[in-house]
């Protein structure tokens, strides 16, 4: 199928590509359904492009290409929510903001997305304890 | 808005299984103990209302793609 999109113009997808979240992306009740787009240019960032509204896309990373030492506890029902049986089965994703001053860039450790690739089932969870932050600075202040 | 007025060590049930407890009253703060099922979902609403902020700040970001940024983000801890 054909997606309209505002980053991206018109990008041509299959069906099964399409990502289903079970719980939406707080804030985002009317986007169920993305697509993970890569460009090649940008990787490690990728973006959660919303199949419902094309203006919605979420550029995400990798948290471990942020900190080495990101770790996360999963709760069994969050796993059998996507459809996981252990979290080797899962990847994780955290949202990033892309303000006009690149020096805020910034991504949201508090609220990871965890993901499942294979049945293509993904949700944003919310930690309970607040060892990450919600603005988590990727470059150096200063700089 | 349903109000109800409880003591210290008094508790409201909500539902089956949610129970929640005064446990401590100290001038303007009010300390409140949960009982609730492992799969419910309990948040303070702030950090709820920023998760959302933050979401709504990324979902209109544009793209990146200066060629420093990939080895920048990759490098930075």
């Amino acid at each position: 199928m054909l997606l309209k999109t505002r980053l991206f113009g018109e990008i041509e997808v299959e069906e099964k590509e399409v990502i289903n979240f079970t719980k939406p992306i707080l804030g985002f009740d009317d986007c169920r359904q993305y697509v993970l787009v890569e460009k090649e240019a940008a990787f490690p960032v990728f973006w959660l492009q919303s199949v419902d509204k094309p203006d919605v896309a979420f550029p995400v990373v990798s948290p471990f290409s942020v900190n080495e030492e990101y770790a996360i506890k999963i709760r069994p029902h969050d796993l059998s929510d996507i459809q996981a049986k252990n979290t080797l089965d899962i990847l994780v994703l955290t949202i990033l903001v892309v303000p006009d001053t690149i020096t805020s860039l910034r991504t949201n450790l508090r609220a990871p997305i965890i993901y499942n690739p294979v049945d293509k089932v993904a949700k944003q969870l919310i930690l309970n304890d607040d060892k990450y932050p919600i603005q988590h600075y990727i470059l150096d202040q200063e700089s | 808005m349903l109000v109800l007025t409880r003591k210290l060590n008094e508790s409201i049930i909500i539902g089956d299984d949610v129970q929640i407890s005064v446990i401590e009253i100290n001038n303007s703060n009010i300390k409140l103990g949960i009982n609730a099922p492992m799969d419910t979902s309990i948040y303070r609403e702030e950090v709820f209302k920023k998760i959302r902020e933050e979401n709504e700040s990324s979902s209109t970001s544009g793209i990146i793609d200066f060629p420093d940024f990939p080895k920048t983000i990759i490098t930075k801890r």
